[in-house]
């Protein structure tokens, strides 16, 4: 690959035997053409630069067509067969990734809200990322990423006992993710308190929501009202939290032909109020010690 | 071929015994290795024309500056990101790669294993010094691949803290590292100039100080980085073509309305649906592709200012400045080597003649010589012989597809003058028979006659 200019324009006795006066064909690129190129006068070295140069193209292009075919059973079996032989180079080189900036959705951001007990017994809350603590930018940035990943990791507690039975391998699967999930929370735990000189610290994961475009035109809010941040409950996925405290809907009777009915349409779900996050008694995690790790 | 087979008589008219399939395939052969040769020659045009490193160069001091910005701004909280006191400790970290709660990967960091804080400083400041290295251009051919290996390690580390500027920094800094992208605007190119013929003599000096002429890694490193942007781009489009947002036009309201990016509030934008929808389209479209349209020479500037109106939005508003600006540097790869050996050459051109020190001997010294005189020589004359060939790739090209053409012309009209004879023969067939036929005909009145 570092063969220079000179090196590569000199072409080969075999070529120039064959093609004496055979210059470069048409191209619509800025190079510059040199020595010629036929199957024959093609040297090795050029042959060896080519494998490798294909084999990184495989290893940049596959894992994002991997992260395209993913579904709830894994990657598309081809893909998921293709990218074995590249999958530990990329992964060294960095190239494992999906390239989905705001995709497919620009969301909500979801960040996290420290609790810290003070020697006073008081409260004192603190939001993360803060761009008034976190400067430049860039270090701004990290701690957002840092709380968007604890949101995107996060499983919620389970799974439930049936599921062992049922689907043995989905169970396992639940409770590593659920362990993933726990221990980074703890880490993060273990962070805060070591910066907050072993204070007692608890977090919970917060959502600011975004209006849409027609919310925002009808009654134009602040994008940092109170109201549009919502906390993140930590708990099952079946549970009786979050049970709904009324008749979901009402079904209408059936109608015979010429009977009116009283049931009216469909009517809307019984509303789940969401907590503030002033209310510190939602949500929040508290730290646990090493012992109390899952 | 279609027209061959359209013009040819139908199968009931074909002289007996010719044998049209394999004559065919006779006449495909020829075509399908003219066809793979011209596919091989267009690989090795694309990789392994030399390449001037000029672009190269201005890249590795915009990802210089960017890594070791990054490097900084790490550095004014180090602690919290690496260590076992980390928002993700030492063991957390290590544990999110080898396997226990997902399974286990080559992303592997020494960092892992470091718990001493001292340690951990005395590393960060030998990835400083070498990231610093790498950006003004000294010994850029070791600093290079060591600034991407400790960045490299620093990834695999910060799981849960990287986005977007990470991968393309590091990108860069890897293709970089496969180029001699320390042959200007460098400390080494200084150096490579003080030593002269010292470093002509020897081939590792000659390595380690590369001459800004073309060469093939340069290319190679470029094409690299070229086809990395397409794809990040074009999986970048395909990934928003799977939402709604994007195609219903309120993806860039969403951007713009999420407090945690934002850094200039433009909500004032929600009184102009139609902008914001056009945006969001736009960016679909411009992404997904990009990777077809940055190649031809008419799109490609439409395709690149597109990009830096995106990217420098971004940095503007969305308050991902190093993200924008590192993305608008990368998309300058597309920018031809020339435009930055040309400015070289007006500028050396537009420079008043130098004046020229004497020694206390009254002597020119040699230094002042090579500068005063000889280097606005050779830069013209450099610039002259770019231009020149230039041009005779240009004449070449045509020549060549001249040749092409032709030969195509001969071996049609080979093939044409083929079919002549068979149809001569044809005919000449069919007239025989004729002949004999009326021969016969001519014989039966006679016969009737007779009777």
């Amino acid at each position: 690959m570092s063969k220079r200019a000179s090196e590569n324009q000199k072409p080969s006795r075999r070529t120039r035997k064959r093609q004496p006066d055979a210059p470069n064909s048409a191209t619509p690129t800025d190079s510059q053409p040199q020595g010629p190129a036929s199957s024959t006068g093609v040297p090795k070295w050029k042959w060896v630069v080519s494998v490798l140069i294909l084999f990184h193209l495989c290893a940049v292009i596959l894992p994002p067509l991997a992260f395209q075919t993913i579904s709830a059973t894994g990657p598309s079996p081809l893909i998921g067969t293709v990218i074995r032989p590249f999958q530990g180079y990329g992964q060294f080189l960095h190239l494992d990734r999906g390239y989905a900036f705001f995709a497919p959705d620009p969301g909500p951001s979801r960040l996290i809200q420290a609790a810290i007990v003070q020697p006073d017994g008081s409260v004192q809350e603190e939001l993360y990322p803060d761009l008034s603590s976190q400067w430049p930018r860039l270090l701004y940035h990290r701690h957002f990423m840092l709380t968007e990943y604890l949101s995107e990791i996060y499983q919620p507690p389970g799974p439930p006992n049936e599921m062992f039975e049922i689907d043995p391998l989905e169970a396992q699967l639940w409770q590593r993710a659920r362990g993933r999930y726990e221990y980074v929370r703890q880490s993060m735990i273990d962070h805060l308190r070591t910066v907050n000189d072993d204070k007692q610290v608890a977090i919970r994961r917060i959502e600011h929501a975004l209006p849409t475009l027609a919310q925002f035109n009808e009654s134009p809010l602040a994008l940092d009202d109170p109201r549009s941040y919502n906390v993140l409950l930590d708990q099952p996925v079946v549970s009786d939290t979050i049970a709904p405290t009324g008749p979901t809907e009402v079904i209408p009777p059936p109608t015979t032909p010429g009977q009116a009915t009283d049931a009216g349409p469909l009517s809307p779900p019984a509303a789940t109020a969401q907590p503030q996050p002033s209310d510190p008694s939602r949500g929040l995690e508290s730290a646990t010690d090493s012992e109390g790790r899952p | 071929m279609t027209g061959e087979a359209t013009t040819r008589p139908a199968v009931a008219t074909r002289p007996a015994g010719s044998n049209q399939p394999s004559e065919q395939a006779a006449a495909e052969t020829p075509s399908f290795r003219r066809s793979a040769e011209y596919w091989l020659e267009a690989w090795n045009r694309f990789w392994f024309t030399p390449r001037l490193p000029d672009t190269l160069c201005v890249l590795r001091l915009l990802t210089g500056a960017m890594l070791l910005y990054c490097h900084l701004v790490l550095a004014s909280d180090l602690l919290s990101f690496v260590g076992p006191t980390a928002w993700i400790n030492n063991d957390m970290a290590r544990q999110l790669h080898d396997g226990a709660f997902a399974p286990s990967d080559w992303a592997r960091s020494y960092l892992w294993n470091i718990d001493n804080p001292t340690l951990l400083w005395i590393h960060h400041a030998a990835t400083l010094l070498v990231t610093l290295c790498f950006f003004i251009g000294l010994g850029t051919r070791i600093a290079a691949p060591l600034a991407l290996f400790f960045q490299l390690m620093y990834l695999h580390r910060l799981t849960g803290a990287l986005f977007g500027l990470d991968q393309i920094v590091t990108y860069a800094t890897m293709y970089l590292a496969l180029s001699p992208c320390g042959a200007r605007f460098s400390v080494d190119a200084w150096l490579a100039r003080r030593m002269g013929h010292r470093r002509d003599a020897s081939r590792t000096w000659r390595f380690l100080l590369p001459n800004d002429s073309p060469s093939v890694a340069a290319n190679v490193a470029t094409r690299l980085l070229q086809l990395h942007l397409c794809v990040i781009y074009l999986f970048g489009g395909l990934s928003k073509a799977r939402g709604t947002t994007w195609w219903d036009g309120t993806a860039v309201w969403y951007a713009m309305a999420n407090y945690e990016y934002q850094s200039w509030d433009m909500t004032w934008l929600s009184r102009y649906p139609a902008i914001i929808s056009a945006l969001s389209n736009a960016t679909l479209f411009w992404e997904v592709f990009y990777c077809a349209l940055i190649w031809p020479r008419v799109t490609r500037p439409i395709m690149l200012a597109i990009a830096v109106a995106v990217h420098g939005s971004i940095a503007m508003f969305l308050g991902m400045i190093t993200f924008g600006l590192m993305m608008i540097f990368a998309n300058g790869i597309f920018v031809s080597p020339e435009v930055f050996r040309r400015r070289r050459s007006e500028q050396v051109a537009e420079t008043d003649p130098p004046t020229t020190v004497e020694t206390s001997t009254g002597e020119l010294p040699d230094y002042a010589l090579k500068q005063s005189t000889l280097d606005p020589d050779v830069e013209k004359l450099r610039a002259k012989k770019v231009k020149i060939r230039d041009a005779a790739s240009k004449v070449k090209r045509r020549y060549r597809a001249l040749k092409q053409r032709e030969e195509k012309y001969e071996a049609r009209v080979k093939k044409l003058r083929e079919r002549e004879d068979k149809i001569k023969q044809y005919v000449k067939k069919r007239r025989e028979r004729q002949n004999r036929g009326e021969g016969s005909d001519g014989d039966e009145p006679g016969q009737d006659g007779l009777l």
